[in-house]
Formats: C-alpha cells, structure tokens, sequence
C-alpha cells in the first residue's frame, strides 16, 4: 500500500511541476516575444476599429498585465494554477471550455487507435514472441521497420489516396460520424503498433526464456493456462510500462493526425493556437496534454503495482 | 546455418539502406543545381501528370517536382546531419563528465533533464518552441537538439560509468593522470564505435521530425520546398494529382527506411563484435 | 516385491563429435521400486546430471541417448518430445534447484500450489484452496500469512517449502530432484535433506541427484555411486556407506571433515581413470 501512495504522490509532484513549468514558459514567450498582450486582447473581446487606449488600459489592469515583472509572474502563475486560462485572443472564447469540447474529440481518437493498435499488436507480437527468429518475428520485424520508418501523415495520405479517393469507401476528412473515424483511427493505430508489436514480442520471449515458465510446464500446466496465467500476466509489466513512453508518440501522432484529416482535436487546437500565436489556447492546451500524460502514467504505475506489488514499477521481473 | 541466414538477412538490410542513402545523397546533390528549376512556376503547366521531360509531373504552381525533391533533400539532409552532430557532441561530453562525476549534482540534475526530454513528445515540443519562437530552421535545429541529444548521453554516461572503475583507469588516476586525459584515452575509444548506430539511426528520426513540422507548416519557410510541406501544399488537388503528393511520400519514406535498416545493420554488427 | 517404477538398462549417451562422439554416461543400470527412495551420488562432470535429464526427458536435442528408460513400463527414449512432456507434472514432477527462480514473480504462492490441483487434478475450487491449506500447514506454512505473499517476499527456505507443497500436490509420484541442496546454508541443507523424506513418506518415489555425502547419509534408502560416466558401486545407503568397497566412495569418506579432510590422492583417480 505504501507503495502505491509513493507512486501516486511523486506523479502529483509532476503534475505540479508541468504546470508550473508550461506556465513559466508561456510567460517568458509573452513577454519576450514583440506584441502587446492587452492589446491583443482587446482586439479579440471587441473589434480592430472600437479599440481604445484606455480600453487598453482598463484591460491591462484587469488582467494584471502592469507592474514589474516578478509581480506580473506570479499573477500569471496563481491564475494559471487556478486553471483560469482566459480567452483565446482570435475569437473570444473561453479556453477551458473549447479545450473540454476539444479533449472529447482527442480522447476518441486516441482510443479507437489505441485499440487498433492492440489488436494488431498484440496477438502478432504474442505469435512472434513465442518463436523467435521464426518466420513470424521475421516478418513482424520486417514489418516494424518499415512502418516505423513512415511518418503519420505519410500513412494517413496514403490511406486517404487508396480508401477514399480510389476506392470510395470512406470519407478523407471530417468529425461527423464513426465511418470519419476510421481512416484517422486506422492510421494512428498502425504507427504505434509498429513499436508495440516488437515491445509485446521482446516481452514474450523474454518471459518464455525464464525458468519459472519452463517450470510451470513441467509442472504440468500447458495451453491456454499456462500462457494466461504465467505468459501474458508477466510480459504486462514491461508492456504497460512502455505504453506510457508510447503515449508521447500517440501525442505526436494525434497533433499530425488531426490535422491531415481535419479533426477536431487538441492537437489540431494546439497547432492553430501556435500558428495563430494565440498565447493563451497554446497555454491551455500545453497544460491539458502535460496532465494527460502525467495522468497516463500515473495509471501505468497503479497497473504495475497491483500486477506486482513487490517490485517497483518500470523495473521488469529478475 | 541459423547462423549464416542471419548474416545474409543482415547483408541484405545494409546493402539495402546504403543504397537507398546513396540514392537520396546523389538526388540531393543535384539540388543546387536545379534550385531556379525548384522556384520557377509555370501556371501553363499546373499539376501535369509524370513524363519524359518532368519525371515526376508539377505541383499546384506548375513547379518542377523532381527539382523540387531534389532541393528539398538537400534543406533536409543538411539540416539533420547539423542537428545529429550537435546532437551528438552535446549528448557525448555532457555524457563523458557526467559519468565520470557519477553520483555528483551534475550528474544527478543531467540525468533529471534526460528523463524530462525523453518523456516529451518531440514533435509537439519541436511545435511548441518554433511556434512560439517565430518558426525557421534555426529554431527547428535547437527544438530537434534537445530531444536528440539524449540517445549519446545515455550512451556515453553507461560507458564511462563502467569505464572509470576498470583497474587500468584507477592506476592512471592514481598516477596522476587528469580525467580529460584518461577519458580521452581509454574511454573515449569504447564509445565511438557506438556512435555511428545511434548517429545513423538519428538521421532517421531527425528527418521523420523535419518532414513532419513541414507538413504541418512550421520550419522550412515557404516557397522553399520541403518534403513534408510539398505532401501538405499538394493536399487540395490529391483527387487530380496524386503523384504530386506520392512523390514527397515516396522520397521521405525511403530515405528514412535507408537510414534505419543501415542503422539496425550496423547495430547487430556491434553486437555480434561485442559477443566475440 | 512392489512393483518397478524406474528401470534404467544400459543407458548410454554421447556428445555430438566425429568419432562417434564422447560417452559422458556409460552403460547405467538402475532400478527404482514404487514408494522407493533412491540416491545417485557423483562429483560434477561424473555424469549424474545427464542422467537425470534422461528420466526427465529434458536431454538436450543434440545429446544421442542409447539403451532403455522404462518408466512406468514405457520407454521414455522411445516417445516423442510431445509425449514426454505430457508425463510433466501427471507422471514425474523435477524438484528444481533454485526456488526463486522457479516460482512465478507475479502470483501469490498459495495461488500456484493451488493451480496444480485445479488444472491436474480437477479440483473444485474450494477444494484445491482445502488441499492446498493442509499442505501448507503439513510443512509448517500458513496458507493465510506466507501463502498470500509473493516469492520475492519470503525467505529461500519457505520458498523452498512452497516448491515442496507443489510436488505433494502434483498427482505425480515420481519425484526427481536434481541437486537440491545446491548453495544452500548447512542448516537448510538438512531441513531440505529432511522434506525430500517427509515426500517419500508421503507416499511418493524420490529420485534425488546429488554430490553431497552428508545428504546422502540423512536420505538414506538406496544409493548409486557414479564416478567419472560409470555407476561404480550400489546398494542400501547404509551397507554402501558404512562399508564402501570402490576406491573412489572410500576417498570420499576420508575427504568428509569427521574424518579428517583428507583429499582424494591425484594418484588414485589416475588410476581410476585408467580402469
């Protein structure tokens, strides 16, 4: 038990660092970089023409964009820590409440791909895993290297020429229905299964290499039983591990995505907001994806535990 | 006979990727001689399908696409050997003092930085700087540097942690030898034959970085071609012209693979000598 | 006369090499009777490991057997790699050496002993937890306190015990044990010594491979003295061990610390070897 509260405590203590750290970053980017924040924000609440200084001004102090620097830091961190994070500066909104409807496109995506990458992942890795340097492992291995040596955006395009444009069976882009979840899904599952199926396959053979597997064999327990109850349960613990190292490339893979197919995700929201230089969604959305991933991880380190709670989590079975 | 399969199925992956490389590298080289061919637009001869003349059709602008690949390897070769050669000094000697320091705050707060770097997505990282720092390579570089330079550090760090207690390293502390000269010279040369695994591998990925922050329009300014920019620019008219987008595809996938399967050669090539 | 468990005629097996390869088990003849208690003892290199991993139908591929191992009145040279498996865990149960390693990281140990009655011996679930309770508590183990911890969390001895609650429970009653005492402290040596003949009286045929004379001498039973591929004396431990008429077992009682230490002359095993 004790181990688990560390393990929480210590992802909590990161979560808090992520904050503070994308929210220093986005205050250094404010006021190193040319622009007046006030400004911008006045033209967003309003429009170019009706703008005045003492508009401005009002707007400055209500934000607490005056004052020297050190003040204006910790104004800016204190609000940031209360997850007041303002108004996108193009059109007005409130960013908490974009970013949540955003999430929500994110998440789905992000499962559908999980989830196809874990049905080709896992049974080819478990199949490739139990007799290495067969056929099998060779060919999943051929295949890693070749997918994992495709962008996301190259695998996209080359679904969306083939399924849509040729073929006509799917839509290219969109957000409206499960059939404009396919190609996206498909794409970002296949890109991380690439590395999966290898993790999953190192996994198996490793765990096979063990005496403790050999002794359950000649203890008599074979089949189905035998690769549940002592294959599978001990090749987990490397795995998930992984998956937490992985989510960083779903992320990657989510912002590309997202944009090849005009989904409308946090990736997506994300890119806008840098390309648009909108300070406060690029804040919004770097605190929502730090705590996602801090999230993640803190779940992979629960899993661990509760699947061996002797041993810490990352470290893989002697 | 297991044995000499995978000796031929290794042969096969170098021979493979080297050619493959030679093949981007020799593109490439003739960049520069057809960067006024990569710019001239010919709106007379937009989005025409592959020929004789044009190898590989035009683009939106009527652009040549085979001068345009041409001079996008070149920005994208460039660029990553820069960012994998600072990537690999930094990563190097950061990882040399590092693991000779072992258990100092140097060391204990380098380690800290590695973990941060290697948990952050790279591309989003890589995002997140060049947009907010006003985009172009310069920043591109820097943002690729700081995820790349972990893989050398790591390296370097093991090898000098277990370098540095070797019974002729202690007898050269002891004698009196400064720890610049010792690294130097006996551990120094354990780590090279590592590097051109990592190096070479690092091409790879640094590319994959690259094409991908030019797809999404940061980076390489346009109307500079770049591959991953030229997939995204040709977007609009993929029911039209295909091949103006399975041409980039095409050069980034294959000049990826080449880096990755003489990487992973040359991988099972050290490991081989290490276990001999 | 209880009927014959184990008889080994004229086993022979050879290393992989051009002239036929080199013999590293000559000729053994064995006999092991149901509920028997049998020793084979022999310094490392003499061959006792080879042999157990003949019985066992664990030889490695490129090792050629010859001659007869009739378990149970089946040859098991003769069966295929698929069917001398299926003896595994139903017919013959190997006692492994290390039980850290053998026992599953990721499961509670009262939970593996009880998997080998649910998937062997088709117990209900409230009986294989019955079952595995009295085993515990038989060699001194609590079902409710070490049985719900995992391997990593007791001590090498209860493993060690747990390994022990795993062969009564196997519906296997021939028993190999190849070195078990492997590494062990002097204490625990004895008390496993003294298990391997709690599982003979149990009911189950012991086979156990060893190099300790000690443990030999507690086992009692019959006893094999191997030396150098060849089995060089046999017979009731106490008649072997009292009155040992090989050259070779009487070196290896001057060499016991009770009576002296004295090594095993060089001379001698020249000898020995040129028999």
């Amino acid at each position: 038990m004790g181990r688990l509260i560390r393990v929480i405590t210590s992802r909590l203590v990161q979560g808090f660092v992520v904050a503070l750290a994308v929210a220093s970053l986005t205050f250094v980017v404010v006021n190193v970089t040319p622009g007046d924040l006030a400004l911008q924000i006045a033209v967003a609440r309003h429009d170019l023409e009706s703008v005045t200084p003492a508009m401005v001004e009002q707007i400055r102090k209500e934000e607490g964009l005056e004052g020297p620097v050190m003040r204006r830091y910790f104004r800016w961190l204190a609000r940031t820590l209360r997850f007041d994070l303002g108004c996108s500066l193009v059109n007005g909104r409130p960013v908490g409440e974009e970013l949540i409807h955003r999430f929500s496109y994110t998440a789905r995506l992000a499962g559908a791909g999980l989830l196809v990458s874990f049905l080709l992942a896992v049974p080819l890795g478990i199949a490739s895993g139990i007799r290495p340097g067969r056929g099998v492992d060779r060919f999943s291995e051929l295949l890693s290297s070749v997918l994992t040596a495709l962008p996301s955006f190259v695998i996209g395009v080359f679904f969306v020429l083939v399924f849509a444009i040729k073929l006509h069976w799917l839509p290219a882009a969109g957000f409206t229905g499960i059939r404009h979840m396919v190609l996206p899904a498909l794409t970002l599952g296949i890109g991380l299964a690439a590395l999966s199926t290898r993790i999953v396959a190192t996994a198996v053979a490793d765990v096979r290499s063990r005496f403790y597997y050999r002794f359950a064999r000649m203890k008599g327990l074979g089949g189905m039983h035998l690769i549940l109850r002592h294959g599978i349960k001990n090749a987990a613990i490397p795995v998930l591990t992984l998956l937490g190292i992985q989510f960083a490339h779903l992320l990657d893979g989510a912002v590309v995505i997202e944009t090849l197919f005009a989904w409308p995700g946090m990736g997506r929201f994300l890119l806008e907001g840098i390309l648009a230089r909108d300070i406060p969604v690029v804040q919004g959305a770097g605190l929502l994806i730090g705590f996602t991933y801090v999230a993640v991880n803190m779940a992979v380190d629960v899993l661990c535990v509760a699947l061996s709670p002797s041993r810490n989590p990352g470290e893989a079975p002697p | 006979m297991s044995r000499s399969r995978s000796i031929l199925s290794r042969n096969i992956r170098l021979s493979t990727g080297l050619t493959l490389i030679s093949v981007v590298v020799a593109l490439s080289a003739s960049g520069p001689l057809l960067e006024h061919r990569a710019l001239d637009q010919n709106l007379d001869q937009r989005l025409k399908a592959p020929s004789v003349q044009m190898p590989f059709g035009t683009d939106a602008l009527g652009r040549n696409i085979l001068a345009r690949l041409a001079s996008g390897g070149v920005n994208s070769l460039v660029l990553s050997s820069l960012c994998v050669t600072a990537s690999l000094i930094i990563g190097v000697l950061l990882g040399l003092t590092s693991g000779w320091l072992t258990g100092s705050l140097l060391d204990k707060s380098l380690l800290r930085l590695v973990d941060i770097a290697m948990a952050f997505p790279g591309l989003l990282l890589a995002l997140l700087l060049a947009g907010l720092l006003g985009g172009g390579p310069a920043v591109v570089a820097v943002a690729l540097i700081f995820t790349g330079w972990t893989d050398y550090f790591r390296l370097a760090r093991s090898l000098t942690v277990v370098g540095r207690t070797a019974p002729y390293v202690e007898a050269g502390r002891l004698s009196g030898f400064s720890g610049f000269f010792l690294l130097r010279r006996y551990i120094l040369p354990k780590v090279l034959p590592h590097l051109s695994v990592l190096a070479t591998l690092g091409m790879g990925k640094t590319i994959l970085y690259i094409s991908s922050l030019g797809f999404l329009g940061i980076g390489l300014a346009p109307p500079k071609p770049e591959w991953g920019a030229m997939i995204a620019e040709s977007l609009p008219y993929m029911r039209q012209a295909p091949h103006a987008i399975i041409a980039p595809a095409g050069a980034i996938f294959l000049t990826i693979l080449g880096f990755y399967l003489t990487g992973q050669a040359l991988a099972r090539n050290a490991g081989r000598q290490g276990a001999a | 006369m209880k009927k014959r468990m184990l008889e080994v005629n004229d086993l022979t097996v050879r290393a992989p090499g051009p002239t036929g390869g080199k013999i590293l088990v000559d000729g053994i003849d064995l006999v092991i009777r149901q509920g028997g208690l049998f020793t084979l003892i022999g310094e490392t290199g003499s061959g006792k490991s080879i042999v157990a991993q003949a019985l066992t139908g664990t030889l490695p591929e490129e090792l050629s057997p010859s001659g007869r191992v009739c378990f149970d009145g089946v040859d098991i040279l003769r069966l295929s790699a698929h069917e001398r498996r299926s003896l595994w865990g139903r017919k013959l149960f190997l006692l492994p050496q290390e039980p850290e390693r053998a026992l599953d990281p990721t499961m509670k140990v009262a939970a593996q002993v009880e998997e080998i009655f649910k998937v062997l011996r088709y117990s209900s679930r409230r009986k294989a937890r019955e079952e595995t309770r009295r085993l515990f508590a038989r060699l001194g183990l609590s079902a409710s306190n070490e049985g719900r911890r995992y391997p990593c969390q007791l001590s090498g001895g209860m493993n060690q015990r747990v390994l022990f609650a795993m062969a009564l429970a196997s519906p296997a009653n021939f028993i190999v044990a190849d070195e078990p005492t492997k590494g062990l402290d002097p204490l625990l040596k004895r008390r496993v010594t003294d298990l391997l003949g709690e599982l003979n009286r149990l009911g189950k045929t012991v086979f156990c491979i060893t190099h300790d004379l000690l443990v030999a001498r507690r086992l009692g039973g019959n006893l094999a003295v191997m030396f150098r591929t060849r089995i060089v004396e046999k017979g009731p431990a106490e008649i072997v061990l009292e009155r040992p008429s090989h050259p070779y077992t009487q070196g290896l009682f001057q060499a016991l610390p009770e009576n002296g230490l004295h090594p095993i002359p060089a001379r001698m095993l020249q000898e020995m070897q040129g028999v």
